[in-house]
């Protein structure tokens, strides 16, 4: 039996094919584009045709290198505040959990005050009292992003952390002396990874929302393409009322689609994290193939006579051939 | 379920609650399927008690799961029936039904599940709510399947199956954690009767009890079964506990059952060599001490393909044809007892330790002390 199995059902392949696709793009999307993104070389608002495959802006910009330049910006946000935000959860989550107490107080405390923070208000205040030069940078604004994406996951960490702190095997590693930080973060950490995973892809997600609304309300430098600032320029120029769908549909789309992608690749990593889930064995291909119902039903184990033509054995005068263990 | 389990006739005796024919069970499905269970037969009498023995792994548990449906995934069961046979209750004069577990529907098995057939398992901690109090386990359970019960009536049902079992009603406003294990197990056991099921499946539910606390609930399962006349299956890898308790004992070895036969005729004379080396590891009940002797080697891996019987390259006693043909499980003699094993094909090639005669214990009877009285030789 190989000990590590990727998941293999269809919903975690397109995940995984969807968030690839977008990872590609964020590297070679800006290389990839056909023309400048912001030169208005072109004749303005012209609808979609072989040498503009999603047509021009009223200024005559190439609106699909624009949504190919934009891929960068948007990832590169998006993964720096999933992974900001993610170390911050852990941190605070873990501790506060594992530590109880004051500690617990206090951190639970700071979480609980970011929860009741509405987001885009305080995004809004803090990205507006950054310089230009911080507005185009992604990395700032990544970090920003994070610092109202956090609370969140470290609320469910904390739950998760209390619930194991008292288990046997974290009873006997405190015992036998172990320190607590390689408590927390070698005996409690790993059986934290199916909620970790969930929580830095949503997370992930919440930050594109973030990132593409900040730059839809005009927050974000203009010099930085991303998929936001295509919207805004859009709504600005009308582009909703004209009929240029063109314009604000592609960038919505590939929104939309990258937000499927996390969350289909959420189901894949559960499986694929958790040892349990792993060694249920029966796909889903097998099931269909076997005609045993396609989820295990607890408390109605499956009859599937594997060859109904054998030889039946009777009690008293069985056949001998016929208990051979497997196939 | 009323008539009494003393004075039984000859319809009676053959008269059973479950009948397992054939019965296989694998983990997982295709090539990486684990044959766990493999052709299975086995029948629970009325108000009899069937022990099944076996070391961990022999797919003891897995057999009672697979037959109530209970076995999780990626359990499948791979052939077979099993027939459960029940007085109907809700039938207007008292009629016997017959069901196919395995064609069962969900609704049917809820039907069944609990009111005709109930299990007790290993650990009483796990199967008790943490935060419910006792008396609330009781009165769910009754609310749920009785429901022309009154509070009071419910109450005072919870109390009389508690008292059935030794404890005190005001363990009813107690929460688990505040008991000990032998009166979880005694509370599991209550919950068990609380239907008046036929048959009681006992899943080693003295395993994590120490000696004394075992003995009180065994003698105490045995007086309510005498009493109640429910059939039990009753699991354990213990033989010496069994022999107390079962009417009938079935061996099982990695997914066989390599031995049946009566409990006093299989503790004071097995015919399997299997059955002996599980005799020879614990000590006699009484009689002279002898030395423990374990058995060899461990046993084989259900994922790899065997080949003759499976007990081969453990046994004491191998022949040249056990490595190749897999012994069918036979009836030995007229007392019906069946052994898997080709050392009794030939009268010449019985052992003197497979050779010995079973003490007289009337078929079918509880054999208390019968067997205490025993002592036994060594292998060899």
């Amino acid at each position: 039996m190989s000990s590590v199995r990727l998941p293999r059902s269809p919903k975690v392949l397109v995940g995984v094919g969807i968030v690839a696709f977008f990872a590609i793009l964020t590297v070679i999307g800006p290389w990839l584009a056909p023309d400048n993104p912001s030169a208005t070389n072109f004749l303005p608002n012209l609808g979609p045709s072989g040498s503009h495959w999603l047509g021009t802006t009223a200024l005559g910009q190439d609106i699909f290198s624009q949504l190919l330049d934009g891929a960068r910006a948007t990832m590169i946000v998006a993964i720096v505040a999933g992974v900001v935000a993610t170390v911050l959860s852990v941190i605070v989550g873990v501790a506060a959990g594992y530590l109880g107490g004051k500690t617990d107080d206090g951190l639970s405390l700071l979480s609980n005050v970011f929860l009741a923070i509405p987001g885009l208000p305080l995004l809004i205040v803090i990205d507006s009292y950054l310089p230009a030069s911080g507005r185009s940078n992604s990395f700032a604004i990544g970090l920003i992003i994070s610092l109202t994406g956090w609370a969140w996951g470290a609320r469910v960490l904390r739950a998760q952390t209390m619930s194991l702190r008292n288990r046997d095997f974290v009873e006997a590693a405190r015992i036998i002396g172990e320190s607590r930080r390689r408590i927390m973060l070698f005996e409690i950490a790993p059986n934290l990874l199916p909620v970790l995973a969930s929580s830095f892809l949503f997370t992930t997600l919440y930050s594109i929302g973030a990132y593409v609304t900040l730059a839809y309300v005009g927050l974000t430098s203009t010099a930085v393409w991303n998929w936001g600032t295509m919207m805004y320029w859009a709504q600005a120029n009308n582009a909703p009322l004209a009929g240029q769908w063109y314009w604000f549909v592609p960038p919505g789309i590939c929104i939309a689609l990258i937000g499927t992608g996390l969350a289909l690749l959420n189901f894949g990593i559960d499986e694929f994290i958790n040892p349990r889930l792993r060694a249920a064995g029966l796909s889903g291909k097998v099931r269909r193939a076997s005609g045993l119902p396609r989820r295990p039903r607890l408390g109605y184990t499956p009859v599937a006579r594997r060859s109904p033509g054998r030889v039946v054995v009777t009690p008293a005068r069985p056949t001998p051939s016929s208990t051979n263990v497997g196939a | 379920m009323d008539s009494a389990t003393t004075n039984l006739t000859v319809d009676e005796l053959n008269d059973t609650v479950l009948e397992i024919e054939d019965f296989c069970v694998d983990y997982g499905w295709g090539e990486t399927a684990v044959r766990a269970v493999n052709n299975v037969n086995l029948s629970v009498r009325r108000s009899r008690v069937l022990g099944v023995a076996g070391e961990s792994g022999s797919g003891k548990s897995t057999l009672v799961y697979a037959v109530t449906r209970l076995l999780r995934s990626p359990g499948v069961i791979s052939g077979g029936s099993a027939r459960l046979t029940y007085d109907d209750p809700t039938a207007s004069d008292v009629k016997r039904r017959t069901v196919d577990l395995m064609a069962a529907s969900g609704s049917e098995l809820r039907a069944i599940r609990w009111s005709q057939v109930s299990i007790v398992l290993q650990s009483a901690l796990n199967a008790l709510n943490p935060v419910l109090r006792i008396g609330h386990e009781f009165d769910e359970l009754l609310k749920t399947h009785r429901k022309d019960l009154k509070k009071e009536q419910r109450h005072a049902r919870a109390v009389e199956l508690l008292g059935l079992v030794g404890l005190n009603e005001d363990r009813l406003s107690r929460f688990p954690h505040e008991l000990s294990g032998g009166q979880r197990q005694r509370i599991m056991i209550a919950l068990a009767l609380a239907l008046d099921p036929q048959l009681v499946i006992m899943d080693e539910p003295t395993t994590a009890l120490d000696v004394v606390t075992q003995r009180e609930i065994v003698n105490e399962l045995a007086q309510l079964r005498a009493r109640f006349g429910f059939s039990m299956i009753f699991i354990t890898h213990d033989l010496s506990l069994l022999v107390e308790l079962a009417d009938d004992i079935a061996v099982m070895y990695s997914g066989n059952v390599v031995e049946w036969a009566p409990a006093g005729d299989l503790y004071s004379a097995p015919r399997h060599p299997y059955t002996l080396g599980l005799l020879n590891s614990s000590p006699p009940l009484s009689g002279e001490r002898h030395e423990l002797v374990g058995i060899a080697g461990a046993p084989p891996d259900l994922s790899q393909p065997l080949s003759g019987c499976s007990f081969h390259n453990r046994c004491p006693f191998v022949l040249e044809r056990c490595s190749r043909d897999v012994p069918p499980l036979r009836i030995l003699d007229s007392s019906g007892r069946k052994a898997a094993c080709w050392l009794h094909d030939d009268p010449t090639t019985v052992p003197v330790a497979l050779r010995r005669v079973a003490l007289a214990t009337s078929p079918g009877e509880p054999a208390p002390g019968a067997p205490m009285t025993l002592a036994r030789e060594e292998i060899r």
